[in-house]
């Protein structure tokens, strides 16, 4: 449910405001929805989505082609309208109120989109003029993205990174509070992620809140400070980047046991999930459950089987994101899990320091201790 | 909504399109001024001395065989005064200039429908290449009050359609006048012909703003171009082929090419055939119809606000992808 304090015009429909709250989050949406007509049908684009975006640091909105990533972001900026749900920038609703809000947010969505016919300079010049800002700070963003040599140049002769740094200018050149960047570094070379990816922390530390959507997840995972996760136009999962990866903890283990027939029976049955490795290796885990590796040993032990290797496997942010979208990329199959309501608490329902914990979607599947100690 | 006015000012003239455009369009008035040029001229001494060869030829078979071919003609039954065969004068075969009024007019009429296309457009690119760059949605997360971004637009457009509609009008008219003063042709009716070059500036405008709503709604300069040349075969069908059927020609002061004239020549006369039966068979009669100067203005007036609520409405409530 949406707080009721939302003054909201989406769906046509008005919401009193009750209380002014403190802006904790620089981007609220709840209960997203759109939904596209196809020559197949309709096909729900975003379906229900929750995001917040804490004020400040970076925060990675992750989610497989066709997620519905892109689209929220339209939603976001008001390029599209969305068939229900509710935005809040800043604390202000938009669209109703996006042009309140929108001198405070610099946005790059897709590709970088200019005039190809116009140079680098004039183009800023155009936008620099729209909104008013002076034409020194034009040259001033050029030379903060390391364009001012080549500021001349037509934008179509620009390579992919110098249009990615021509956009981040643009978003520069309103010195917003709020900085979208979809996809910024699709082809891209090495030097050009980095470049990036700095800039962004530098954006971060210099007070700015630094919204990336991204499929790319070592990148996200270095520089994001907060997380979304989605598939299918829904929320998998949000939280602090570090909490997420700690809240997974050890979920697997590299077993190096003699017998290791016998050894993944006993593991099995015990309820760990079992996977044969060459070289008598087993892969144990415990699906979203602290794996404890003194237990492994226990278990074994107690059956006269001594392990030779027994290393715990650290997850990283794509294998949370594989195993949280598994399923819910483009290609697989449509099964919707759909979430009752009551699993999807509302933030402001929440304490403060709640707020600020991983929040996992997927609930563990417990497995049957029957040699638990 | 200056400062956004003053952007799209900008980008407009510094466009390529718009320069091309602009090249196309002084290259074309000033072919037509050779027209002019032509159509003013005296007769030169050579086109003299071969009119008074045919002349004399002709003038020689009427004398010798007038006579002849008058009786031939009774012969067949037709009444005497048909049959008469005018003697030939020396004015028969020499063309005289054009009058400077009517080639003023003419040149106007042509000029109009020059620039009023280039106007056309150079509006429909203005706003295709925007969407077909996908500038636009970056346009947009700037200046996110698309009320104001369209409104810009258009005004834009407009106004480089009026300064251009007045730059034709002007070349025109004044080229025609340094030509028929170099000739020594007699200028007259400047007062009436600089209203028209005025009325010529509407629709100009009308066209632009026409193409700058048709290049939104299709979002594409291709769209908006192909839309007007399926216009133009439409026009042509019935001004040619469809030319004899009284329906096809009722509806001209419902038809946008209609009212333009309209507007140009300040009312417009066309003529619908009617079959009539009599004695002799069927008659063909071409009974005269008016458009109306103000029939002209509330028909584009009334044409143009829906064209241009229409596409607000479409711009406002469309998703930008």
């Amino acid at each position: 449910m949406p707080p009721d304090r939302l003054t909201s015009a989406v769906g046509g429909r008005r919401r009193a405001v009750v209380a002014p709250l403190t802006v904790d989050y620089a981007v609220e949406a709840y209960s997203l929805r759109k939904v596209y007509r196809t020559r197949n049908g309709k096909q729900a684009a975003v379906d229900g989505l929750d995001l917040r975006v804490p004020v400040g640091g970076v925060h990675g909105f992750l989610g497989p082609n066709g997620s519905g990533k892109t689209t929220t972001i339209r939603m976001i900026l008001g390029l599209i309208a969305a068939d229900s749900g509710h935005i809040r920038i800043f604390d202000h609703e938009v669209p109703l109120a996006i042009n309140e809000v929108i001198s405070r947010v610099g946005a790059i969505v897709e590709q970088p989109k200019f005039f190809p016919a116009f140079s680098g300079q004039k183009n800023l010049q155009l936008l620099a003029s729209a909104i008013g800002a002076p034409r020194r700070r034009v040259a001033a963003v050029l030379d903060e993205v390391g364009l001012a040599d080549r500021r001349r140049d037509k934008f179509r002769n620009y390579s992919l990174g110098m249009k990615q740094r021509l956009a981040i200018a643009a978003t520069l050149l309103k010195d917003p509070d709020l900085l979208i960047f979809d996809e910024p570094t699709n082809g891209l070379d090495p030097a050009g992620i980095h470049e990036i990816r700095t800039m962004m922390r530098d954006l971060a530390s210099r007070g700015k809140t630094v919204l990336v959507s991204s499929h790319i997840l070592s990148e996200v995972q270095q520089v994001a400070d907060t997380v979304t996760i989605i598939g299918r136009g829904r929320l998998l999962a949000e939280g602090d980047v570090n909490d997420i990866l700690a809240s997974d903890g050890q979920l697997a283990a590299r077993v190096g046991v003699s017998d290791h027939l016998r050894a993944a029976e006993v593991l099995t049955t015990s309820g760990f999930t079992v996977e044969r490795l060459p070289n008598r290796i087993l892969k144990v885990s415990l699906v979203n459950h602290k794996l404890d590796l003194a237990v492994i040993t226990r278990l074994l032990a107690d059956q006269g089987l001594y392990v030779s290797e027994l290393t715990p496997i650290q997850p990283d942010l794509e294998s949370v994101f594989l195993d949280l979208t598994a399923g819910q990329h483009l290609g697989a199959r449509q099964e919707r899990r759909r979430q009752p309501a009551s699993r999807r608490p509302d933030p402001r329902q929440r304490r403060p320091e709640q707020q600020r914990r991983p929040e996992r979607r997927r609930q563990p599947e417990l497995p049957d201790w029957g040699g638990r100690p | 909504m200056s400062r956004l006015v003053g952007a799209e000012v900008s980008r407009l003239l510094s466009r390529r399109f718009t320069g091309i455009a602009m090249i196309v369009l002084l290259l074309g008035l000033a072919g037509y001024q050779l027209l002019v040029n032509d159509a003013l001229s005296p007769p030169s001494r050579e086109q003299l001395a071969t009119a008074e060869r045919v002349y004399q030829d002709v003038h020689e078979d009427w004398v010798t065989n007038h006579e002849r071919y008058e009786q031939d003609c009774r012969n067949t039954g037709a009444p005497p005064e048909e049959c008469v065969v005018t003697e030939p004068t020396l004015a028969d075969f020499t063309e005289s200039a054009t009058p400077f009024k009517e080639v003023a007019r003419t040149g106007l009429q042509l000029s109009t429908l020059l620039v009023a296309v280039v106007a056309f457009m150079i509006a429909a690119s203005f706003i295709g290449a925007e969407y077909g760059s996908g500038s636009i949605a970056n346009w947009l997360t700037f200046i996110p009050r698309r009320g104001q971004v369209f409104w810009s637009k258009l005004l834009t457009v407009t106004g480089f359609a009026a300064l251009l509609g007045l730059f034709g009008a002007t070349l025109v008219l004044s080229g025609t006048l340094v030509l028929a003063h170099l000739h020594g042709s007699r200028i007259e009716s400047i007062r009436q012909l600089a209203e028209m070059g005025a009325r010529t500036i509407l629709p100009v405008v009308m066209l632009a703003i026409i193409g700058f709503c048709i290049g939104l709604l299709t979002r594409h300069t291709a769209g908006a171009i192909g839309l007007l040349l399926a216009f133009v075969v439409v026009w042509f069908v019935r001004a040619g082929p469809l030319s004899s059927l009284a329906w096809a020609q009722r509806i001209t002061p419902w038809t946008p090419e209609g009212n333009i004239a309209a507007i140009v020549d300040r009312g417009y006369t066309y003529s619908v055939p009617v079959n009539k039966v009599t004695a002799d068979g069927v008659n063909i009669e071409f009974i005269q119809h008016h458009v109306s100067f103000t029939h002209a203005l509330v028909y584009w007036s009334i044409l143009l606000a829906l064209v241009i609520i229409g596409s607000l409405l479409i711009f406002r409530r469309r998703d930008v992808i």
